[in-house]
């Protein structure tokens, strides 16, 4: 009994190193990652590719809205797959993809672009184009009371589109049109 | 006194033949309790005398050595107070009295409060901590990253990708791009490196297909837009770092069945392919 109680504060501590340390893939896992990632891996490869060579900032806003669309669809895919822990992991880089990416070029562009060009029209359909691909995600998610990642996972969209919509606000009469 | 605290107090006490004054008082008033108390003693008396099991050989044997070690010789400094045990062992009493002395000022005052509570207490207390405890580390197992439940990490590589485009998005010089393409290569060949004995081998090859893309369209022909200053000033540890990812795909193909090392290959040739013409655009840079 006397050992038992002195091993008590050893297992206590060993719970504590456990909790303090960050689970990691095995390498079987990073391997099922990867078949199930390499899609998304190549998309997003390409756009760093893209993002090297292009000078121009509508190629490279219109690469990163690309790659932001492959993520759109593979969030669906692992939404109606029930795998709302991945839809939520992928939602994560979409966000960021959206704001230090698509939102920042937009905006770097707009400063550029005087108004009337036609690059402010090729901006203006780049940005809708990218705020109605994430709309019809948003919509198209299962209801968001059925798992707190899928919460998470609209939450991270939502937040993403609003990103762009703020980056460039075009004025009232020219958004009606 | 009544005689329920009467046989709560002899219970809880290591004594129960050392009666105190209020003890005495109501014993000679009660029978029942007498006769209790006797019962008592006689079985605290008889514990001491039943069959103690022979201890295991190893720890016979522990002690068997250590009663019989050779002493060290002491230094002057320390004070020693020796004592004969059975006419032929030595032992330094002062050491045992030491760890006696700081044992007796630890458990003092816990000793103090523990016999303030009887016996059967003391045990339903220390049931208790030790179910508190043990809980709250199963608690803290179940909410660590490292439990069974916890859940999945994220997937490194697609990570690490994503966080490098970012970078290219935010990239303002053509040098930042050119690090940047040299790190997410980096990432592309350890990756492939890594997972060659547990991944599948199309999905190894287009990491390596990608690494040798990387390589080829993004380092090298960005590396031709870079003044000759920033030229030298990256390019050499770039064409090292492809040196030493070249080397270590090599020495791994080595023990891997040809048909396995086909990515490790593809990694190989890229590798050497970018040293070459890195260090050819440094040496035209230089002339």
């Amino acid at each position: 009994m006397n050992r038992f109680v002195f091993a008590l504060p050893l297992i206590l501590c060993a719970s504590l190193a456990a909790a303090d340390s960050p689970r990691r893939l095995s390498i079987a896992e990073q391997a099922a990652s990867l078949q199930q990632n390499l899609g998304l891996i190549r998309s997003v490869v390409g756009n760093s590719l893209s993002l090297a060579r292009e000078e121009d900032r509508l190629k490279r806003a219109d690469a990163c809205s690309k790659t932001a669309a492959d993520l759109c669809r593979e969030i669906q895919h692992a939404a109606d797959a029930g795998d709302s822990a991945r839809a939520a992991e992928l939602a994560l880089h979409l966000r960021k993809l959206l704001t230090q990416g698509v939102s920042s070029i937009l905006k770097d562009a707009h400063k550029d672009i005087p108004p009337g060009v036609s690059d402010e029209q090729r901006l203006r359909e780049i940005q809708e184009r990218t705020v109605n691909e994430l709309r019809s995600l948003e919509e198209h998610l299962p209801a968001s009371s059925t798992s707190d990642d899928l919460d998470l996972t609209i939450h991270r969209v939502r937040e993403g589109r609003v990103e762009v919509e703020k980056a460039v606000v075009w004025p009232k009469n020219e958004t009606e049109k | 006194m009544n005689c329920e605290a009467l046989h709560s107090r002899l219970l809880g006490s290591e004594r129960p033949d050392r009666l105190t004054a209020d003890v005495s008082a109501h014993l000679k008033t009660c029978a029942a309790c007498r006769k209790w108390q006797r019962r008592l003693v006689h079985l605290e008396r008889n514990v001491a005398l039943l069959p103690v099991a022979p201890a295991p050989r190893g720890k016979a044997e522990f002690v068997r050595q250590f009663i019989a070690a050779e002493l060290e010789p002491l230094s002057p400094e320390c004070e020693v107070f020796s004592e004969s045990t059975n006419g032929v062992t030595t032992i330094q009493v002062w050491k045992f009295e030491k760890l006696a002395s700081a044992l007796r000022s630890s458990l003092r005052v816990p000793r103090a409060t523990l016999n303030a509570f009887p016996a059967p207490a003391r045990r339903r207390i220390a049931a208790v901590l030790a179910a508190s405890l043990l809980l709250l580390a199963f608690g803290l197992w179940i909410n660590s990253p490292t439990s069974l439940f916890a859940p999945k990490p994220p997937d490194p590589l697609l990570a690490s990708v994503v966080e490098r485009d970012l970078r290219l998005a935010a990239a303002k010089s053509p040098s930042e791009r050119v690090e940047t393409l040299a790190d997410l290569a980096d990432d592309l060949q350890g990756s492939t490196r890594t997972l060659i004995d547990a991944g599948q081998p199309d999905d190894l090859k287009a990491l390596a297909d990608l690494y040798e893309q990387v390589v080829r369209d993004g380092i090298v022909l960005q590396a031709k837009s870079l003044p000759p200053e920033e030229q030298a000033r990256l390019l050499e540890g770039i064409a090292d770092r492809l040196v030493a990812a070249g080397d270590e795909a090599e020495n791994r193909a080595k023990v891997l069945p040809e048909s396995s090392a086909a990515p490790l290959n593809i990694i190989i040739r890229a590798a050497r392919d970018g040293d070459r013409n890195l260090r050819k655009l440094l040496r035209e840079g230089r002339s």
